[in-house]
């Protein structure tokens, strides 16, 4: 689904990304992990088409979708026609959205789970409310692969389940590929496939998440102590990244 | 009420006061003579008017009531835009400059030669030189482009607007000051036939190519990254909007002076009816926009013995009509 090779990026005399090398296959899920500054959104911006100016290559067999990291709207559109806006790159200059646009913004919210926001406007909604939307607007442009830029930060915990849940539900249910972005190794934990690890001065790792997710790669990416620990309950296992502050 | 009820009542109501601009004024023209007299020109009627009646109505008031529509449509629509591309409810048609450049080429061009093709001329080269020098500027400094280019439009208004204060400083007290200032402050006292060839119809065409544009004005509205994302060509889109938005802008201050307000207040006005939605914020300002401005234009020229400029009478009734929004928004810059 994509291929990316050799890839390197430098903001003029800093080397940010520095000959990253990965796939993803069709419905999985790829988290980026690393401390702020490493070139994360970057890296999602180039694969987006928006960064230019990038060594390497990178193929995307689909269309890729770009959900930025921060989003406000000073102008306040109902939920619908936020999400609407996902078939730009369909409607032409002078031309509005037809029937079957508005019935592909219906079942992008369907698939977000948000279609009973539908005519509630975008300030009255929740901040993990939002970033529902905007998934659903990316959803909504047709493509097949997602890349989120930090979809959890700023959000609630019952807020940050609620999107974790979609991206889950979505390459699960739906076979939609996504590269997610965040400051948390435990969501990268919780729903990825496959990690990558981007750190100081250009370094990276990429890899199966059961097989790179240790304490001593996250720790050592994020120059702070962490411990991966195993939680049973009600009979299923889960895994935490769980940062050791020695105070 | 629905978008196509609304938008029915406002063309209803756009006519019904086309008509009444064109009976009202110093001189009263009964209504059925004005309808009479419009409808001879498209069906053989028998004469039953003055040729007096005649002369008043489709030499003096049709070209001016058409002018002030039309200029009203264009800056209620280019107000509408701006203020969704910029995302900025303070933002009106003058902010980029566009209006200081046309206005000071105007300006330039009455001095020069006088009134006429020349000065209109004038106002569209200068208009298209504030744009082009903010654009310039813009693109120098990267960053937030939106943010610069808004404040770039604001100095380049500014320097223009300096222009204007020499050119009225080195005009000739007796000839051409009067005319500049009276000009400047906004009137429709110079229209007359020869608009309804290229002025009325290029404020008219670009307006209504920003109106079919709606669509693509919304996802520029949710900021230029972001409409870039969802994988439009935002660099083509702008400059069409910049393009069609300084032409019509251009035009009505090269027949009408400088008018401000109205493209300010109109879009809120109307948004209050439509909501945000430029697919039907659009139409329906430019429909409040034409109705609106005929009205002031109206009021000018019978409010009282001299005609009232009317860019006097846009602030007298945009100031009030802004404070109320801005009470009513509780300063939430939502729009």
């Amino acid at each position: 689904m994509i291929k990316v090779n050799s890839l390197s990026f430098s903001y003029s005399d800093r080397e940010v990304i520095s000959d990253i090398s990965f796939d993803l296959k069709k419905g999985e899920v790829l988290s980026i992990l690393g401390p702020n500054g490493v070139g994360k959104t970057t890296l999602l911006r180039i694969l987006a088409g928006l960064n230019k100016g990038f060594t390497g290559s990178f193929e995307c067999e689909k269309d890729t979708a770009y959900v930025p990291q921060v989003y406000s709207s000073s102008i306040n559109y109902t939920v619908f026609n936020m999400v609407l806006m996902g078939r730009a790159s369909h409607i032409s200059l002078f031309s509005s959205p037809d029937q079957e646009d508005r019935e592909k913004a219906i079942s992008a919210l369907r698939k977000g789970g948000i279609e009973d926001l539908k005519d509630r406007h975008f300030s009255e909604i929740s901040g993990g409310e939002k970033q529902l939307v905007i998934i659903a607007r990316a959803l909504c442009s047709g493509a097949d692969i997602l890349l989120l830029d930090e979809p959890t930060s700023d959000l609630d915990l019952k807020n940050q389940g609620q999107v974790l849940e979609l991206i889950r539900e979505l390459s699960g249910k739906y076979n939609f590929s996504v590269i997610f972005s965040t400051h948390d190794p435990s969501h990268a934990l919780a729903v990825s496939d496959r990690v990558l690890f981007l750190g100081k001065g250009g370094k990276s790792l990429t890899g199966m998440t059961d097989k790179v997710m240790n304490s001593k790669n996250v720790s050592n990416f994020y120059s702070a102590q962490v411990e991966i620990v195993k939680i049973k309950l009600n009979d299923k296992f889960y895994k935490y990244c769980l940062p050791i502050y020695d105070v | 009420m629905t978008l196509k009820k609304s938008l029915t009542l406002l063309f209803i109501l756009t006519i019904a006061v086309f008509f009444t601009a064109l009976s009202n004024g110093r001189y009263f023209i009964p209504f059925p003579v004005v309808v009479k007299i419009l409808f001879s020109k498209i069906i053989p009627l028998k004469e039953s008017w003055l040729p007096v009646q005649e002369t008043v109505v489709l030499g003096l008031r049709f070209p001016r009531v058409v002018l002030a529509a039309v200029s009203g449509m264009g800056l209620s629509v280019c107000g509408a835009v701006y203020q969704g591309i910029f995302r900025n409810p303070l933002v009106s048609p003058g902010v980029i400059g566009v209006t200081s450049g046309a206005g000071f080429g105007a300006s330039l061009g009455i001095i020069l030669f006088g009134w006429g093709f020349a000065a209109q001329g004038l106002s569209f080269l200068f208009g298209f030189a504030a744009l082009g020098m903010t654009l310039f500027v813009t693109r120098k400094t990267g960053g937030n482009a939106i943010l610069v280019f808004v404040l770039t439009g604001v100095v380049v208004n500014m320097f223009f607007q300096a222009g204007i204060s020499f050119i009225k400083i080195i005009a000739d007290s007796e000839e051409k000051l009067p005319g500049i200032v009276y000009w400047l402050m906004g009137s429709f006292s110079q229209a007359e036939k020869g608009h309804f060839y290229f002025t009325i119809p290029l404020i008219f065409i670009s307006s209504l190519l920003l109106v079919a544009a709606r669509w693509r004005v919304n996802v520029l509205s949710l900021g230029i990254e972001n409409a870039k994302s969802l994988g439009i060509k935002t660099g083509e889109s702008l400059f069409f909007v910049l393009f069609f938005s300084t032409l019509s802008v251009s035009a009505v201050v090269s027949v009408g002076g400088i008018i401000g307000w109205l493209g300010l207040v109109v879009p809120h006005i109307t948004r209050m009816i439509t909501g945000p939605d430029h697919d039907r914020l659009l139409p329906a300002s430019a429909f409040a926009g034409a109705l609106l401005f005929m009205l002031i234009d109206l009021a000018a020229r019978t409010a009282s013995s001299v005609e009232i400029p009317l860019g006097i009478i846009t602030a007298l009734f945009g100031a009030p009509v802004f404070i109320y929004l801005l009470i009513k928004s509780k300063g939430s810059w939502v729009i």
